[in-house]
């Protein structure tokens, strides 16, 4: 596996932490703070509820206070929750989507999708090193022999219009420089 | 000495002692189960799994598995528990009791597998 995948991994730890801590901090005030049903009897929110209800606080989706209307104790503790879950929410949400984004890490996911489509092919290939005018023709000629192909290209232009080609037989293409290829042997 | 360690360590005992508290006691007597400390076991164990999250090390990822197993055990207890209690109102009756301990009681295996990978391989570091 590529390093990439577990610095990503490894990144993701603290805004899942804070996440964990802050819902489960919220949902333990709301459930220790005693509210009054419709009859004015004491009753303590359950842990499921509290889920429910801090899910939607946090996210600002906000559908009220369920089951019964809150007491005031209540509502003072809403209100320094939802300062908390919100900022948090917000943080932890957008840091692991920026991480899922990064684009060293896009591009080892593409590395390891064309690695495996190449071991797929299971036939022996030619690599063609550049698309250009003449990869392009060299291309077509082997596709059109029934030979297998595979393409690097630097230009990530060229590989998409190797997509648009009508060509007899599949060819995987990947932008990328050869060096990384030769490193491995 | 290596923070880390000493963070997951006690995150992953913790889980175990809490996972016990709850497990302990006649298995389908819901008194002798409380909620609570079922809330507390699935938090420290999600905790206790995040912070594996991108352990390059073989032990890291055993330790891993072994704490989504616990989770995983964790997240049908309490979805037992929702389903007994909130959908289906019966309460918590000595069958939906006795699946929820049982589960959780899955879950603290998978947390003594762990503590007991954690000991191998502090005693493995002494050469």
């Amino acid at each position: 596996m590529n390093n990439i995948f577990f610095l990503i991994f490894r990144r993701m730890r603290a805004p899942l932490l804070t996440l964990i801590l802050t819902y489960s901090i919220a949902m333990l005030g709301l459930v220790l703070i005693p509210g009054k049903d419709p009859d004015g009897n004491v009753w303590h929110m359950d842990i499921f509820h509290a889920f429910y209800f801090v899910s939607f606080m946090s996210s600002t989706i906000g559908f009220g206070e369920i089951p019964y209307a809150f007491t005031s104790g209540q509502r003072l503790w809403v209100i320094f929750s939802i300062f908390f879950t919100v900022v948090v929410w917000l943080y932890s949400i957008g840091t692991v989507l920026a991480l899922l984004k990064d684009e060293t890490f896009q591009n080892a996911l593409t590395e390891r999708r064309f690695a495996k489509k190449i071991s797929r092919m299971c036939e022996s290939f030619y690599l063609i090193c550049g698309y250009g005018q003449t990869g392009e023709a060299l291309v077509k000629a082997l596709t059109d022999r029934n030979q297998h192909a595979v393409v690097i290209d630097i230009l990530d232009d060229r590989v998409n219009l190797l997509k648009l080609e009508n060509l007899r037989e599949y060819v995987p293409g990947l932008c990328g420089c050869l060096h990384i290829f030769w490193r491995q042997d | 000495m290596n923070p880390e360690k000493v963070l997951f360590g006690f995150f992953i005992v913790l889980a175990l002692t809490l996972n016990f508290g709850f497990f302990v006691g006649e298995l389908d007597n819901p008194d002798h189960h409380h909620v609570y400390e079922l809330f507390a076991v699935i938090v420290v164990n999600m905790v206790a799994t995040v912070l594996k999250f991108g352990d390059r090390t073989q032990m890291g990822a055993v330790l891993l598995a072994t704490s989504l197993v616990a989770l995983l055990q964790l997240f049908a207890a309490a979805l037992v528990w929702v389903v007994a209690v909130h959908v289906t109102e019966t309460g918590l009756t000595t069958v939906a009791t006795a699946s929820i301990v049982s589960l959780s009681g899955g879950a603290m295996l998978a947390n003594v597998v762990s503590v007991v990978l954690l000991i191998i391989e502090t005693v493995m570091l002494r050469r």
